[in-house]
């Protein structure tokens, strides 16, 4: 089977570059070795925010969030998003100045999507924060959305739109060709294409190795929690810290969903990981000093989901420097669920041989080569 | 009908049920604040079907009243608030002398 | 209590007490954490503390219990009752919540013997107050000496109908109704297991002797029975106040405050499940249960399950299952040769065997009816979140089969019973809408906690450190 463009992994980098790629007019297959949005993709946090991202990544974001709002027309399904002001706190003054900085930055590049809010404006937008949080930094149009359900939402759309999803369908061998890929299954067929994206998540850099191109990927899992219904605790506004690690998400139905980086260890080969309640209990210490009325509220479950990360912490979007023809979009270092949307843009765009609507150079495979 | 003295009408003339042995001790529990003499060594399922209607909860995410439906840990029908803590398993406490019991209606105070 | 031990037992059921003390007389060291405040699990509920009066009514089924907890007395190894265990990982470690903290202890083996659960079975007004378990109802007896003073009906198919029906009419608790919802062609068809059962002749004919007798009361106390009943409803406005249900063309309706339900029983596995043990379907009963072998081996070497979390065989054979799966320890911490071991574990395999040749009778009588889960779509299926019938059926028709992204999305299993109460008819629901058979479909994931755990008490774990990456 032949199309113009193969895209490896079902998540939902991968589904937006394929809706994309469909809408114009491309023909794509599409190969998942579980099902769409069985990993990092369908269950990661949910959070949709521009807070806090390094400010290469502000401009996609940016673009990103205003996509959010359409999804019903783009993708048939609200994705269960909802807007949840997210407030980053300051616990001292030290905090503070570390927040003044970063508006401060902010303003000078141009971006006003995260304001500075006092002592009061923190009770007035999250009234039962702890006594000691002196003020914070605010962004008023991040919010939350169902991951699973957004995952889902675009691998339909892409089936919608002419994409081939192979699902339970692993990428055993893939080689380069005179004119493009040819790729080999575990359902034993053989597949070729012009072109080949690399959306394959933590297992990008195995994947990318098997074209001599390897990419300095590694496997994490981020855990995160979530409490039983706790309406009236968060007042809708979800929380973070600038000096510890922590994120408490405000959900519409009243739980709570913890993340914030804690990590578990991980086995990448027999994808499994160990959820290690150490870290669920330095993060219930830490939650209970900043809201003390969380004291009552319960851990329901622990999930985690296995999320490929960069040491830099921006992912790796563009042409491989390596293989021609070869694409990258990977490595989102557990922050790359808002993104998605408009990285289906910039990579159908790459794709096509265009010039990207934003520019990605930041985000190239080789950096890491020119920095050493 | 069971037969049981007058020592033994613990309930408050809500309970569908009556207690078949003659306790012989009892422990007085608070439950919603007015205080109530239940046999010892009983749950505080046993101890709350045994003297008023079997209203324990409401449901987190309906509002709905819920009552113990497996009465083994199982089910979380019979989540109270014991001595201030709440989402106890009703059928795997027992009661103890002087211990505060409420239905859990809400599962937060508003403001603390 | 220590932090380390050669085994640690999850459940103080029978399985459970036999494997503990088999172990501790073998002199090892060995802790049993329980999450009631006293030993006997389900079966043997409260056994340390019930009345003479109730050990009466109970009969001798219960008071079986009174050896098994002597035996585990004299062996006393480390016991902790009111222990929530809500993770336990292969490498035989344990987190549990104890004394409004959490703490962490480990083994080199453990054995999970968490039991069995009734088979949840949703039906429109199943969540009002009022209605409750037939096991609920024996277990609220046990504890309390409770019995009901105001119209109860008894509905539903399998042994524990019968026993209950028998306890209350000793107990002159006024029973509406019994409604048998058993189809009376599962007799015909279990009949080819009767041979088998035969061996055990007894423990038949004691069957057949309790039906008859609940039967005599009922005619008795001119309580109605009716068999081959189907469509079971709980009515009222926030209390049960009726019991609906028909009866071949006949509609049924009895004025009732207390509606005892039982569908048969199934292993409770969630901690197999969250652990990671390997699990097979069974189609005569359809469930899910652990793949083990004779003494309880799971596809994890340091994890045992053993008692009616294996299958659901009953107390006296749960005795047995505990004490294989001791011996099993045993040998590999060489403690018992390969020749004692044999010796040893032999007459209990017997005895076990014994036990279970009835067992493939009683499955196909009792199993559940192929109409079981014609669930109503208005009527509640997920407890903790509300959600219908309906809307699984919903969900299921737009192509998803996974009750694990059923539950992400409409967040049916979300609450804090974690899909406990729910996920026998989501299985159910899903292979009647999508056509999948329940055996393929992806089964249910556990997370830990496998029971919520307060923030409050989360952060004052006494968890050791472990390795920062």
């Amino acid at each position: 089977m032949k199309a113009d463009v193969l895209i490896v992994g079902g998540g939902i980098m991968g589904c937006a570059t394929a809706i994309e790629l469909a809408r114009k007019k491309k023909s794509v297959i599409l190969f998942e070795k579980d099902e769409p949005g069985r990993h990092a993709s369908g269950h990661n946090s949910g959070g949709v925010r521009c807070q806090g991202r390094d400010v290469r990544e502000i401009p996609l974001a940016v673009a990103a969030r205003a996509m959010w709002d359409h999804h019903e027309q783009t993708v048939q399904s609200d994705c269960g998003f909802h807007v949840s002001p997210r407030l980053r706190l300051a616990e001292n003054d030290a905090d503070m100045a570390v927040l003044e900085k970063r508006q401060a930055l902010l303003n000078s590049l141009g971006y006003d999507h995260e304001v500075l809010v006092d002592r009061e404006q923190v009770r007035r937008m999250s009234p039962h924060v702890a006594e000691h949080v002196v003020g914070g930094l605010a962004c008023y149009t991040d919010g939350l959305a169902n991951p699973l359900l957004t995952s889902k939402a675009y691998a339909a759309t892409a089936e919608r739109e002419g994409v081939t999803i192979l699902s339970q369908t692993r990428v055993i061998d893939v080689q380069k060709t005179a004119n493009g890929f040819k790729v080999r299954t575990s359902s034993g067929k053989q597949y070729e294409g012009e072109t080949l994206v690399n959306g394959t998540g933590a297992w990008a850099g195995r994947f990318s190795e098997m074209l001599g191109d390897p990419l300095p990927i590694y496997a994490a899992a981020p855990t995160m929690m979530v409490t039983d219904r706790v309406p009236g605790i968060m007042n809708g506004t979800s929380l973070g810290l600038t000096g510890r690690l922590l994120g408490l998400m405000a959900a519409e139905n009243g739980t709570i969903i913890i993340g914030g980086g804690y990590r578990s260890p991980l086995d990448l080969e027999k994808e499994k990981i160990w959820i290690d309640p150490m870290q669920m209990s330095k993060a219930a210490k830490i939650m209970i000093e900043v809201l003390p009325a969380l004291r009552s509220a319960q851990m329901i479950r622990c999930w985690t989901a296995f999320e490929g990360c960069l040491k830099d912490k921006v992912p790796i979007v563009g042409a491989s420097t390596k293989v021609s023809g070869l694409f990258h979009v990977c490595g989102f270092s557990a922050h790359g669920f808002q993104l998605a949307p408009m990285m289906g843009r910039v990579m159908s765009q790459l794709v096509l041989g265009r010039e990207p609507e934003l520019p990605l150079d930041d985000f190239r495979p080789d950096r890491f080569e020119q920095a050493a | 009908m069971p037969k049981y003295g007058k020592e033994y009408q613990m309930s408050n003339g809500k309970s569908k049920f009556a207690w078949n042995n003659l306790p012989s001790e009892t422990v007085t529990i608070y439950f919603e604040d007015a205080p109530c003499e239940v046999p010892s060594g009983v749950t505080v399922a046993a101890a709350l079907l045994g003297h008023d209607d079997n209203h324990f909860c409401r449901s987190a995410a309906k509002q709905e009243k819920r009552a113990p439906y497996c009465l083994m840990g199982v089910c979380f029908e019979c989540l109270v608030e014991i001595d201030g803590i709440k989402n106890r398993q009703a059928c795997l406490e027992p009661v103890r002398e002087g211990m505060h019991v409420k239905r859990q209606h809400t599962l937060v105070d508003e403001k603390k | 209590m220590k932090n380390s031990y050669d085994a640690i037992i999850i459940g103080a059921g029978p399985a459970g007490l036999a494997c503990s003390a088999e172990l501790a007389n073998k002199g090892l060291e060995v802790a049993l954490l329980d999450e009631q405040a006293t030993p006997g699990g389900q079966i043997y509920r409260n056994i340390t503390r019930t009345s003479s009066r109730q050990r009466t009514v109970l009969g001798e089924d219960y008071t079986e219990g009174l050896k098994v907890i002597e035996n585990f007395e004299k062996a006393a190894p480390d016991y902790l009752p009111r222990a929530r265990v809500w993770q336990a990982e292969p490498n035989g470690e344990v987190f549990l919540s104890h004394k409004k903290s959490s703490k962490k202890l480990t083994a080199q083996f453990l054995v999970l013997s968490t039991g069995a659960m009734e088979r949840p079975v949703p039906f429109p007004g199943w969540t009002l107050p009022g209605v409750m378990t037939c096991g609920g109802m024996s277990n609220l007896f046990k504890d309390s000496s409770l019995a009901p003073t105001e119209p109860v009906v008894i509905a539903g198919s399998g042994p524990l109908l019968w026993l209950v029906a028998e306890h209350l009419f000793a107990l002159n608790a006024p029973i509406a109704a019994i409604l048998d919802t058993t189809p009376s062609k599962q007799y015909i068809t279990s009949a080819r297991h009767m041979p088998q059962a035969l061996g055990r002749f007894g423990y038949l004919m004691k069957g057949v002797k309790m039906i008859a007798a609940v039967q005599l009361a009922a005619k008795k106390a001119k309580v109605p029975m009716y068999r081959n009943v189907k469509n079971i409803e709980a009515v009222g406005n926030e209390q049960l106040q009726s019991v609906k249900a028909t009866c071949g063309n006949k509609q049924l309706e009895f004025a009732a405050s207390t509606l005892l339900v039982h569908e048969g029983i199934i292993p409770n596995t969630a901690l197999l499940r969250q652990i990671g043990c390997e699990h097979t379907w069974n189609p005569v009963q359809r469930y899910w249960h652990p793949e083990v072998n004779e003494h309880g081996a799971t596809n994890l070497p340091a994890v045992f399950v053993a008692g009616d979390g294996t299958f659901v065989h009953g107390a006296k054979s749960a005795e047995y299952k505990g004490r294989l799966t001791a011996m099993a320890i045993a040998k590999q911490l060489h403690r018992l040769s390969k020749c004692e071991y044999k010796q040893q574990a032999a007459p209990v395999r017997e005895q076990l065997h014994k036990e279970l040749q009835p067992r493939p009778f009683i499955d196909a009588l009792y199993a559940p009816r192929k109409d079981l889960f014609a669930i109503p779509d208005e009527a509640t299926v997920c407890r903790c979140e509300g959600v219908t019938a309906g809307r699984i059926r919903e969900i299921v028709a737009q192509g998803f089969s996974d009750h694990n992204e059923i539950k992400s999305i409409i967040r049916c299993g979300m609450g804090p019973c974690q899909g406990r109460m729910c996920g026998s008819a989501v299985l159910e629901l899903v292979a009647e809408r999508s056509g999948i058979p329940a055996e393929e479909t992806r089964p249910l994931r556990m997370r830990p906690p496998i029971k919520p755990v307060s923030l409050q008490e989360l952060a004052n774990a006494q968890l050791e450190e472990t390795d920062e990456s």
